[in-house]
């Protein structure tokens, strides 16, 4: 195993000079492609031509053109008058230039494209179109026929749709030159007739589009209007990807959003973080609103396919309009509908196989026991642990690979199946989809099942319903408890004995009695139950009322929505006939109700257009549970399905309601469709605080100039859309418990020496009436450009963000008890840099290759916390043995503490060590007072779990039927605290040997002292889990997906087989399992530690998908 | 267009206070509280669960470390408790908030219950049975506290206060002796009701308890720091003669087997407890049990008997009950039994080569015997720390012990009382009676008596190492201890820094003035 860092490591420098290399590649990447785009773009722009010609034929003239250049000069010579003789001399001439001297006075116009330059006659097309007929195709991008789309002479009153198989033939008047094709959801082509008589169309979907609208919040607007800073995805985003999550669409796809999943197993816990995080204690978690119902777990219930786009909003004059849930950036995913008049259906199915993708390098039995011998000969053991005999055995039949019996091979079934379509008065939208996948844990498991109906009904011509209703099933096994962390089974396993297996000759499970204390992980596995059930199902119903003034609407909304998860454990005594097995078992509802009422105004006069919302919602969330513990289960065969058997251990239940009653008024005003005004307010009234605090104000104002349609900037062919924006606006962070204010007595139980526990009440928690909103406060500066027809399009933003009277869980004093509580107290800010680009370098009929980039950098830093410097948050680590996450004023947010390590002990140092009462050797600690003592007055901080910078690159070129796609996905500027490999490659208290190569080829000798590995013989030496020594960069640079499909030459309908890899190859210097998972979970106070986190796998994915 | 506007402002003017109202269902509310006798019930048991949680693990009381008998391994996650071995604590050690922390948490509890049980609509008697257990373990919070931190606040409100200043350990004893007192004239000498009476013993602590610590309250007075002297061990001789005197109207008696002590079935319900914190093996268990264990039996091996101590300690039944000599090695089977090896405790074939503590491990799972020759012999079967032994605050022993000890360095000589107690306590370990003694000699063979019973991790009120604090003799164990623990601190010094703990830095990060 290579290790490229284990020095100390400076808190600065390294990463700046990764983050530069990464920049350095992206800059390169950007360039290529700009070039390639350029040299498409720019031949009849950069080729000069000179002639220098006395009476020869116009024939004559082209022909040495086209030996001069690459132009092919196409005309029919019954129109053109070729023989024609001319005088003509050009000085290093533009092609348009010598074209107009060649053809000026005459009837003869021209056309470039791109190396083609077409002569007609504008005389003789006129004449020849009087009675032309036009007939052709219309086809979607994947080349299925479309039926209905409408064709229009531009200017006229003639038109027709196409029919069944997506023909149509139309009588053009003498005034038609120009066709305009459009159908709903795709994007309205308009194609000059010229002297064509077949015109066949494709249409692409509306999302590429410029004038893409897209969702706001309460609304939607046309991207080229938005003043705030909003960023979406789509299907045609994630295209060949099998992305099963809906997390795993934002990853590496969206500027300012960071997606890290923090376990590999297959429902596993995914952080999102929308420009960093604001508060240390109440929540970070963006909140989600699906079709204007806002629910976490409706959103994360839905199907990736159900999904038409998912818009992100940054900034706070877009958040604002949610008040005081809106601190953290809202995710708005708007769910697909039907169409009318087209009926479709799509099936598809992905089966794939997951791999672990690392593995780390473990001694195998035969230099496990040799090494453990002679260790016990150094500690003064007469006899040897492992007799000759058995290491005999195990060189002939090898010991126990641990890591190949804790992982396995996952493989994964979805299947996917939608319709829809319409009429003028009803359009549908009807999904269900299943999923059964395996995790690469062993007994690790996920199913899910879901179905999806979004129908519209247009009931009459002012009033238009939506109904939607979503409901799903998953069934969790063997991912939740007992996994990560140190006694969790991927730490066991990695610190267990090659020695030891499964079962003894009696068929009990072993237990490693020479480096783990714990039970045998895959008996454990095996025996123990943890299963998690949900059930969601919601339903809404929007009501679109158009009123008699023009330009007023009015919308209610009703939604309701359930959810229920039981869970189920089986802690066995199969595997360790000493303890007493268990049993327990859990119901948790969670039921929200939300009603919105929206009225808005839409008018234009002139140069001033206007849209105003007013809306009063009311949401109310409750939630209640059952649970109930056994355990002496009198038999294990019944699982956890009869608690009878068992004795009571405990029982318990609870109840808790929050509501929301808000009020908001937006106003977006254009002049002249260039000066954009967007303006909000929103007052919230939440339960959840008390008195006049219930309630709060969230104002906010952006601004918008859409520079390129002024004068100087207008029909300007190369740059098509600069845009500036700015904004400024408040949010609001609520994220504390319902009655938490209320400091209502808590229980604590005594059994006063009998089986039963008696209840009891103190008051560990006092009323905090005062409590209010965390408030953010956030200023964002963005620039939109588009170059070469929108071939290039970039978007720029810059953000500063504080985050002021915190909720803070504020220390008390041990005196009065301890423990936290809430208060207003202390400050956040944010700031940082997006950079998103979409590139379409290559755009031919046969091949195009569209390229989307996204830096992110991001800055967190805690500014003050109620006049504390310096916080632990959470409890100190058992391997660490004091608290290695730190809340400091001026760092950020997950930042690490411990101590510096220097290395280890040379032997020319051994009188200096030896004032520390340590050996060459041993491990060498900044001793930062002097004092010869290494204690706490010598820890700092050490680095922080969380990156600088994050970046996607995605490419998707297609090329004749093929697709294939590239998706890179990274970060920067992250260190993790790797203390699975100190504990595989170090003797501790919780491993008690060492099972890694790396701890027993790389130890410390006097002849190998450049080594972070210190000597285990030592007798002296201090383990130092905590400190530099195992801190590692996480930075890494990952290829997500790589994947070929095939449009395989159907007829009328399209079918597609494709081929992925994901997390095919990481580049990175960490040597744990993944960079991006953690044992730490989703907090962002305590982070960067991993003590055998769950891997992400390695995916392999066939794809098969069929449009009908 | 009338009927849309209904509708609209319909909907609009939906809202009212009640909707944002907060009903915190199945909860209960503070100010409601303490208005039937069932409250006031809950208020003790919640008293008692945090009571149970301060003496839930044997770690959590780190100055046993700081006594004479008691080391730990200077390696891994065990180094936290070797700084208190070797006297080289300091205020960022993270098992240092532990103790502090339990304490002033239960002391929460008792100031909820002191300042509102009067509301109870009940008789006097009733009250008072509860009330004087708050008062009690108020108390002996408070005497932990003080004796371990020495200036430290007194907090007598329920609240959240930055500003508390630190009280001299004159200021915190005067509270003591008056919550002392209180709690003697409330308690009855036997609760009335189960679950404070049951078994035959008081579980919930009654008037013996209150005098034996109203006594040992006078008895630490008399010594180190406040230094008042005889007259203060006279008065502590007269409160624990009190008991002793009445020890058939209290119910207490030595357990005629010691090893009975340590034994869940037997030890849980003793009539030789005066005071407990009671477990509950499925619930809140009590975790000596892996704790105590050697690392050989899959234990945590977070405590060893010190090796001077060992050799020092009379062999007997106590000893045999008190020490674990010989270790089972579960990887090694014994060819001759087929079960895993026994080895004795300095064998090279153990980690430590130490005699490990049983006093505590006995969580009635496993087999543990010692044969007529005092070879002990265990079978590993009992892994699981869950245990439902009860915790020694004070054994009828401690009492008859502690007498001696007052009248040993009180003003008149000892009388025949004095010697039978030490007497009482020999016997049951195995010992001969001493013979007739200096008054000097006396007071030494006192203080050995009482080092070997009341040895080990017993979180007891009266343990050795507030012995040793008391008579000033913490820094001389530099002197004797045995080159095979972890090295004690050559600069250990009769003073404060030595003799009290630093306030936990989390406390002085909140509030400076701490410090």
């Amino acid at each position: 195993m290579k290790l490229k860092r284990f020095t100390n490591r400076p808190s600065t420098g390294n990463w700046v000079g990764k983050t530069f290399l990464v920049m350095r590649l992206i800059l390169f990447i950007i360039t290529i492609s700009v070039a390639q785009l350029f040299a498409v773009e720019s031949y009849s722009q950069n080729t000069r031509v000179n002639l220098n010609i006395a009476n020869q034929s116009v024939k004559e003239v082209l022909g040495e053109i086209q030996n001069q250049s690459e132009f092919l000069f196409m005309f029919n010579s019954k129109i053109v008058d070729v023989e024609r003789k001319v005088d003509l001399e050009t000085d290093n001439e533009k092609i348009n230039q010598v074209l107009d001297k060649l053809f000026g006075g005459t009837d003869i116009a021209y056309t470039v494209v791109d190396r083609q330059i077409v002569l007609f006659s504008t005389k003789t097309l006129a004449e020849q179109q009087q009675s032309k007929k036009i007939t052709g195709k219309v086809t979607d991008q994947n080349g299925g026929p479309i039926p209905g789309a409408s064709i229009v002479v531009k200017g006229t009153t003639t038109g027709i749709t196409t029919d069944n198989d997506g023909s149509y033939s139309l009588s053009l008047p003498t005034d038609g030159k120009i066709l305009v094709i459009s159908f709903v959801g795709m994007k309205t082509t308009e194609i000059p007739i010229g002297s064509q008589t077949k015109i066949n169309v494709t249409l692409a979907d509306e999302t590429i589009d410029i004038e893409e609208v897209v969702a706001i919040g309460y609304g939607v607007q046309k991207k080229s209007d938005l003043t705030g800073a909003i960023s979406s995805v789509n299907e045609s985003s994630i295209k060949n990807e099998p992305i099963q999550r809906m997390e795993q669409m934002l990853q590496g796809r969206i500027s300012g959003v960071s997606v890290t999943s923090t376990s590999g197993a297959p429902d596993g816990s995914v952080m999102i973080r929308i420009r960093g995080a604001n508060s240390i204690n109440a929540g970070n978690d963006p909140l989600y609103v699906v079709d204007g119902v806002a629910n976490s777990d409706l959103f994360k219930s839905l199907d990736v396919n159900d999904i038409q786009s998912m818009e992100v909003l940054k900034d706070a004059s877009s958040t604002a309009i949610y008040g005081s849930r809106g601190a953290n950036g809202v995710i708005i995913v708007t769910t697909k509908k039907g169409s009318q008049d087209k009926s479709k259906i799509q099936f598809e199915t992905q089966q794939s196989w997951g791999t672990v993708a690392k593995k780390y390098d473990m001694l195998n039995a035969v230099e496990f026991a040799k090494f453990y011998n002679d260790y016990r000969k150094v500690k003064g053991s007469t006899s040897d642990f492992y007799s000759a005999d058995q290491i005999n055995d195990w060189t002939k039949n090898g010991g126990y690979d641990w890591q190949d019996l804790m992982f396995q091979t996952a493989y994964s079934k979805n299947y996917k199946l939608s319709t829809s379509g319409g009429s003028s008065k009803v359009r549908y939208y009807l999904s269900g989809n299943v999923r059964d996948a395996e995790g690469i844990l062993i007994e690790s498991k996920y199913k899910k099942y879901g179905v999806r109906a979004n129908i519209d009904v247009n009931s009459f011509d002012w009033l238009t319903v939506n109904f939607a209703m979503n409901a799903s099933h998953d069934e969790s096994s063997g991912n939740s408890n007992g996994i990560t962390g140190v006694g969790g089974v991927i730490w066991d396993a990695l610190t267990y004995s090659p020695t030891v297996g499964l079962k003894d000759a009696d068929g009990n499970w072993i237990t490693d009695n020479v480096s783990s204390y714990q039970k045998n992980p895959y008996g454990r596995r095996m025996q123990n139950k943890d299963d998690i059930l949900s059930n969601t199902f919601g339903g809404n119903t929007r009501f679109s009322f158009i009123l008699p003034i023009k330009g007023l609407t009015f919308d209610v909304l009703g939604s309701a929505n359930y959810l229920n998860r039981s869970n189920y454990g089986l802690t066995s005594a199969m595997y360790n006939l000493n303890v007493q097995n268990a049993a327990s078992n859990g119901k948790n509802e969670y039921i929200s109700w939300q009603n919105t009422n929206q009225l808005t105004y839409t008018n234009k006069w002139g140069i001033h257009s206007l849209t105003a919302t007013a809306v009063a919602e009311y949401i109310k969330e409750t939630s209640n549970y059952q649970s109930i513990a056994v355990n002496n289960l009198l038999t294990e065969s019944v699982g956890y399905w009869n608690l009878n058997l068992g004795s009571m251990n405990s029982f318990g239940n609870g109840y808790s309601k929050s509501t929301l009653s808000s009020y908001l008024g937006r106003v977006m005003y254009q002049l002249k469709d260039k000066y954009l005004l967007t303006a909000t307010v929103r007052r919230d009234g939440s339960s959840k605080f008390q008195g006049t605090n219930k309630w709060g104000y969230f104002p906010s104002v952006a601004l918008g100039w859409r520079v390129s349609e002024e004068n100087f900037l207008k029909g300007n062919k190369t740059i098509n859309n600069v845009k500036l924006r700015t904004s400024w606006g408040v949010t609001g962070n609520q994220g504390i418990g319902a009655y938490s204010t209320l400091g209502m007595l808590s229980s604590s139980s005594y059994s006063w020496g009998t089986a039963t526990p008696y209840p009891g009440y103190w008051a560990q928690n006092q009323p905090t009436p005062d409590l209010t909103w965390e408030k953010t406060y956030q200023w964002d500066a963005g620039l939109d450009l588009g170059f070469f027809n929108n071939r290039i399009v970039a978007s720029l933003d810059f953000y500063l963000k504080n985050t002021k009277d915190l909720l803070l869980q504020k220390a008390i004093p041990y005196y009065d008890g301890g423990g936290s509580s809430y208060a207003n107290l202390g400050s956040v800010r944010n700031k940082g840099f997006e950079v998103s680009l979409n590139i379409i370098p290559i755009s031919k009929k046969n091949l195009n290759w569209e390229s989307t980039i996204n830096v992110t950098y991001s800055k967190n830093e805690v500014v003050e916390m109620g006049g504390n410097q310096r916080l632990f948050p959470g409890d100190f680590d058992n391997l660490i043995t004091f608290n290695p996450s730190v809340l400091e004023v001026g760092q950020p947010m997950g930042s690490l503490w411990g101590y510096e390590w220097l290395g280890l002990w040379k032997t020319t140092e051994a009188a200096e060590a030896a004032k520390y009462g340590q050996k060459p050797g041993d491990n060498k600690t900044l001793d930062r007072n002097k004092d010869y003592i290494i204690d706490s007055n010598d820890q700092g901080i050490i680095g922080k779990a969380f990156p600088d910078v994050t970046f996607g690159w995605n490419n998707t070129v297609s090329w004749k039927r093929f697709e294939f796609n590239v998706f890179f996905q990274g970060a920067v500027g992250a260190d993790r605290l790797n203390l699975t490999r100190y504990g595989i490659s170090e003797s501790i208290s919780d491993a008690r040997f060492i099972t890694s190569k790396e701890g027993y080829y790389n130890m410390w000798t006097p002849e190998n002292q450049n080594t972070n590995i210190p000597n285990p013989y030592s007798s002296t030496i201090k383990t130092n889990a905590g400190s530099t020594q195992y801190l590692e960069s996480a930075d890494y640079l990952r290829c997500k997906n790589l994947s070929i499909a095939y449009n395989l030459p159907v007829k009328s309908n399209s079918i597609k087989i494709s081929l992925s890899v994901q997390n095919l190859y990481t580049l990175t210097s960490y040597s744990g399992y993944d960079p991006e998972v953690t044992s730490s979970g989703t907090s962002d106070t305590r982070s960067g530690i991993e003590t055998g986190a769950y891997p992400s796998p390695r995916t392999y994915t066939i794809g098969f998908r069929a449009n009908f | 267009m009338k009927n849309y506007s209904v509708l609209i402002l319909a909907f609009l003017l939906f809202s009212c206070d009640n909707f944002l109202k907060e009903d915190p269902k199945g909860q209960l509310p503070t100010d409601n509280f303490f208005t039937s006798k069932a409250d006031l019930d809950m208020s003790i048991t919640a008293l008692f669960g945090q009571f149970q949680n301060l003496n839930q693990q044997p770690g959590r009381a780190l100055y046993a470390y700081c006594a004479d008998d008691v080391t730990a391994q200077n390696s891994g996650n065990k180094a936290r408790f070797a700084e208190y071995d070797m006297f080289k604590f300091t205020s960022g050690n993270v098992e240092s908030g532990n103790w502090y922390s339990y304490l002033y948490a239960t002391i929460k509890a008792t100031n909820f219950i002191i300042n509102n049980a009067v509301k109870t609509p009940a008789d006097e008697n009733f009250v008072n049975a509860r009330l004087g257990q708050a008062y009690l373990i108020r108390a002996y919070c408070y005497f932990n506290l003080v004796r371990i931190w020495g200036s430290i606040p007194i907090v007598t409100k329920v609240e959240i206060n930055y500003d508390a200043q630190k009280e001299t350990p004159a200021a915190v004893y005067a509270l003591i002796e008056s919550d002392c007192t209180m709690a003697e004239k409330m308690l009855p000498i036997n609760h009335d009701i189960v679950p404070y009476f049951q078994n035959g013993i008081n579980v919930a602590p009654g008037k013996g308890a209150a005098k034996a610590l109203l006594a040992s309250v006078y008895m630490t007075e008399a010594g180190w720091p406040l230094k008042k002297g005889a007259p203060y061990y006279d008065k502590a001789a007269e409160k624990y003669k009190e008991i002793i005197d009445n020890e058939a109207a209290y119910g207490y008696i030595l357990e005629p087997k010691i090893i009975d002590l340590t034994v869940e079935t037997t030890g849980n319900y003793s009539k030789e407890i005066v005071w407990g914190a009671f477990y509950n093996i499925n619930q809140q268990s009590y975790m000596g049990c892996l704790s105590e264990l050697p690392e050989e039996t899959a234990g945590w091996c977070d405590l060893l008997v010190e090796i001077e101590f060992y050799n020092s300690m009379p062999a007997g039944p106590r000893k045999d009950a008190w020490i674990l000599k010989d270790i089972c090695l579960m990887s090694k089977i014994d060819p001759a039994t087929g079960k895993p090896a026994m080895v004795p405790w300095n064998s090279t074939e153990t980690n430590q080569q130490h005699p490990h503590w049983r006093k505590n491990i006995d969580n009635g799972n496993w087999d543990f015997k010692v044969d007529a020759n005092g070879k002990v012999s265990y079978t590993s079967a009992g892994l699981a720390w869950n245990s439902g032994r009860t915790k020694f605050i004070f054994r009828y022993a401690d009492i008859l012990l502690l007498y001696a000890e007052a009248k040993a360095f009180g003003s008149s000589a000892p009388d025949d009382l004095a010697y039978t107690c030490v007497n009482r306590v020999r016997v049951r370990a195995g010992l001969e009676n001493i013979p007739a003694m200096s008054p000097t000699e006396f007071q030494k063979a006192v203080l050995d008596e009482r080092r070997w019973e009341t040895a080990g991790m017993e979180n007891g009120c009266m343990s050795r190492f507030f012995t040793m604090q008391r008579h000033e003799i913490l820094h001389k164990q530099k002197d004797y201890r045995s080159a095979k623990d972890s090295p004690i601190n050559q600069s250990l010094t009769l003073s404060e820094s030595f003799y009290y703990f630093p306030i936990p830095d989390r406390e002085i990060l909140i509030v400076p003035q701490m410090k």
